[in-house]
């Protein structure tokens, strides 16, 4: 199959103990059978792993935090769009998300795509019936994928099998649970949801399901989904550039990951060169 | 007063201090005094060549030029050895 | 040979962690001026600090807030919030322009009168109104908002003496989904004391309730709280129309609204989450549109807002009076306004502006103002270009509150200047000299030489 050429913008390269979603993200885009990413990596800092991957990111840019201003941010994605002629941006950042939502339209004149959640959803789900006070009982996930018209692309639900002390999973499985399913599609259909989702729930001993967060982006966990079957990244970025994406009806259950650390040599000049050029 | 003989300094104005690990970021101008203290220039040779150079009164530049090198005392950058 | 612009030698460390704009340019755009005309002109023509205000601003901004509601609403009216800035000059501009004076102290109502504000056009607000205020607000048939009940049995017993019958509105406060809650001003809706206090105004057949006011907050970013509030008011008001058969003239939304500055503690700044003069009144209007109330009953809809249409148009501006390091080797900048003058330096982050054109070169920067206290910081934390001793700068975004809460302390208050809309500069408020203070006070006889000793203390 031929596949389609991308240049892909992504953040969260912070792949570090406590990580981002961005090299989960790319891990799918590169696996994908549909398209040919060209990445290009958004570090807001000068240590971020991911900068320095050269086998799953192509080339890298510093941009400020958006603490700085939209105005501030845009000018240098502008400024990396004029080098790089980015088709897609996937932010992967909370912190982002409002800037990039709000500047969905400037984005769309430079040639740039997103597939974001729309403001009103990003405001709602803080109304969603959060639970706030101590529920005690298994915290379990969701990752799933809005197409924006009510639809269910993808949603695979995992229980993390040990947290770390910044609350991170160590580990994690794949679970067969219908109820957590239909509860995704409830959420996804009544929102009109678009983009990429992480539900945060916790089931208490007799089985009733609290909704504690949603997570208006893929979260770093997200290469599980791959493995069991279902490659949200790549449909993410299908729906972005307009293309119609079957919805899945399965995934693997029981499929494991465990989150590990690596000591990844890099030569000081490359780290001279982010830090001081702003790109490498 | 010199620059510590270790400290490596590359033309982006990236310095890097073996000794401690810390990496620091020059100006052009902090590169430009930072090299001519390693080729040894006096203060006063630096100040004369900075002032014939760039727009700038010889009193103005030595109070940033001394602010400049305090800095680079505090980061152990710059050594006394006069 | 022509020589090169020389720019201060500068070394940063490198820190993981922390934001590290190296690498990327991120020019801080210089302020050179102020409505044409250069800050260095400004400067020598009126001193350095000075606060500038830019009459055509104020004016852009009002007719913007105004298209916002008038074009959603049929009938509306702006207040002039007199405590954000009461300056004559600032107050008359927004009387031009249409606005009443809301007011909230005798001093601000006279004020009001004096700037040529018809009686019937003040709307005097607040909890402390004395007996004295009332009868005069009565007289010149003001509209008085009661903020409690000892204010209502006050100008109840006011209507036995008074010719005139008050016109009278209440403050009503209520739980609008913000926290904290504004409790303290007025009579709380949930419970059932607003509705109270109605039915007495009513009862008592002395006043003429003409109107219902709430003001739920101060920087409300969500407009979704004026929603539920404005539902609140129009409840009360079909209530009248009910029970009484009585049709209010006018809601008073107050104000509240959001400038662009940013708080402190905020993540993003104010000019990327502040909402909009539209959004404002779409979630006003919105409610009242869809009450209860008759078509034909719906009330005026009466604004208060301050602080959203005089924070733009005004700056300070002012000159660094030296550099300095800390202790731990970060730059400080002293510049010549301190806290004294930017009383809102306490709760923003304020846009600082250098007011030459400078490098892109930045460092972070702790900005202090003149006076001999520790507490005197304007910025705490600042990514600044290298201003020199003697460069001058702009601080945005100051024309709300600092000019009527500004002290008068260690040092003098300066010049206010506003630029009108031909762009020529008028001094609006001269800068305070010794005599203005001294003036003010006496000094007893036996204090009148200070030669100790020599001076006997008599009985």
């Amino acid at each position: 199959m031929n596949k389609t050429k991308l240049t892909i913008a992504l953040s969260g390269l912070n792949n570090i103990d406590s990580p981002g979603p961005g090299i989960p993200v790319i891990r799918g885009l590169r696996e994908s059978e549909y398209i040919e990413p060209r990445i290009i990596g958004l570090a807001y800092d000068n240590l971020e792993p991911g900068a320095y991957m050269h086998h799953l990111v192509d080339k890298s840019y510093k941009v400020p935090y958006p603490s700085e201003g939209t105005d501030v941010l845009l000018d240098r994605i502008r400024y990396i769009n004029r080098i790089e002629h980015i088709d897609i941006l996937i932010p992967n950042f909370d912190s982002e998300l409002y800037a990039f939502m709000k500047s969905e339209g400037v984005l769309k004149k430079m040639g740039i795509t997103t597939f974001l959640p729309r403001m009103e959803q990003f405001e709602e789900r803080h109304k969603a019936n959060l639970h706030q006070e101590f529920i005690s009982g298994v915290e379990v996930n969701v990752v799933a994928l809005g197409d924006g018209s009510g639809n269910t692309v993808g949603a695979v639900p995992m229980r993390k099998q040990y947290i770390t002390d910044k609350g991170k999973a160590w580990g994690g499985i794949t679970l067969d649970d219908p109820s957590l399913l239909d509860l995704t599609r409830h959420i996804i259909s009544s929102t009109k949801w678009r983009g990429g989702m992480e539900l945060e729930l916790i089931r208490n001993e007799n089985g009733d399901l609290y909704l504690i967060e949603i997570n208006p982006r893929l979260p770093a966990w997200t290469y599980l989904a791959v493995a069991a079957g279902q490659n949200l990244p790549e449909a993410l970025v299908r729906l972005a550039i307009g293309q119609s994406v079957e919805p899945w009806t399965d995934y693997k259950t029981g499929v494991m990951f465990i989150r590990y650390s690596y000591d990844m040599i890099t030569g000081l000049d490359e780290f001279e060169q982010l830090s001081t050029k702003g790109e490498l | 007063m010199n620059i510590r003989n270790n400290i490596a300094i590359s033309e982006s104005g990236f310095v890097f201090d073996p000794s401690t690990g810390d990496s620091f970021s020059l100006n052009p101008v902090g590169l430009e005094i930072l090299l001519l203290i390693k080729q040894g220039n006096t203060s006063e040779q630096i100040s004369d060549l900075i002032t014939s150079r760039y727009q700038v009164e010889k009193s103005v530049f030595e109070r940033y030029y001394f602010d400049f090198t305090s800095m680079l005392k505090q980061y152990h950058l710059l050594v006394d050895n006069e | 040979m022509e020589k090169l612009t020389f720019e201060r030698p500068v070394i940063q460390k490198i820190n993981a962690g922390l934001p590290s704009k190296f690498g990327i340019s991120s020019r801080m755009e210089p302020i050179t001026d102020i409505e044409g005309i250069p800050v260095r002109r400004l400067i020598e023509e009126f001193g350095s600090p000075v606060f500038v205000f830019s009459e055509a601003t104020i004016r852009k901004t009002y007719k913007e807030a105004w298209r916002a509601f008038s074009t959603r609403y049929p009938r509306v009216q702006f207040a002039w919030s007199y405590k954000t800035n009461y300056l004559n000059s600032i107050c008359r501009v927004f009387h031009q322009e249409g606005s009443w004076a809301e007011v909230v102290s005798g001093f601000e109502y006279d004020k009001a009168i004096t700037n040529g504000v018809p009686g019937e056009q003040i709307i005097f607000n607040g909890p402390d109104k004395s007996r004295d205020d009332l009868a005069k607000a009565i007289a010149n048939g003001s509209l008085i908002h009661i903020d409690h009940f000892d204010e209502l049995y006050e100008i109840i017993d006011l209507c036995g003496t008074s010719v005139k019958r008050p016109k009278v509105a209440i403050r009503v406060n209520m739980d609008t989904g913000i926290y904290p809650q504004w409790d303290r001003f007025g009579f709380n809706y949930e419970n059932g004391e607003a509705w109270d206090a109605l039915n007495r105004i009513m009862v008592s057949g002395k006043m003429d309730l003409l109107g219902l006011h709430a003001h739920i907050g101060t920087y409300m970013m969500q407009t979704g709280s004026y929603h539920i509030a404005a539902d609140k008011l129009a409840a009360l008001a079909v209530g009248l129309e009910r029970k009484y058969n009585h049709v209010i003239s006018y809601i008073d939304m107050g104000g509240g609204f959001a400038s662009k500055n940013t708080l402190k503690g905020a993540y993003y700044p104010g000019s990327d989450t502040t909402p909009s003069f539209d959004d404002y009144a779409e979630a006003i209007t919105s409610s009242l549109m869809k009450s209860e109330i008759k078509p034909e009953n719906l009330p005026m809809l009466i604004l208060e807002n301050g602080r959203a249409l005089i924070d733009d148009a005004g700056y300070l501006a002012g000159t660094v009076i030296a550099n300095k390091r800390l202790a731990d080797g970060r730059r400080a900048t002293i510049i010549d306004a301190g806290v004294n003058l930017l009383f809102t330096s306490f709760w923003y982050e304020h846009d600082l502006r250098p007011a030459v054109n400078v490098s892109d070169q930045t460092e972070d920067t702790t900005i202090y103002g003149p006076l001999c206290m520790n507490i005197d910081v304007i910025r705490g934390s600042i990514q600044f270009p290298l201003l020199k001793k003697g460069d001058q700068y702009v601080i945005r975004r100051v024309g709300a509150y600092n000019n009527t809460q500004w002290l008068q302390f260690i040092t003098l208050r300066p010049n206010v200047v506003m630029i009108d809309i031909t762009g020529t500069p008028h001094i609006i408020r001269h800068g305070e000299t010794l005599n203005t203070i001294n003036d003010l006070e006496s000094v007893p006889e036996h204090l009148e030489s200070t030669d100790n000793g020599t001076t006997q203390r008599t009985k």
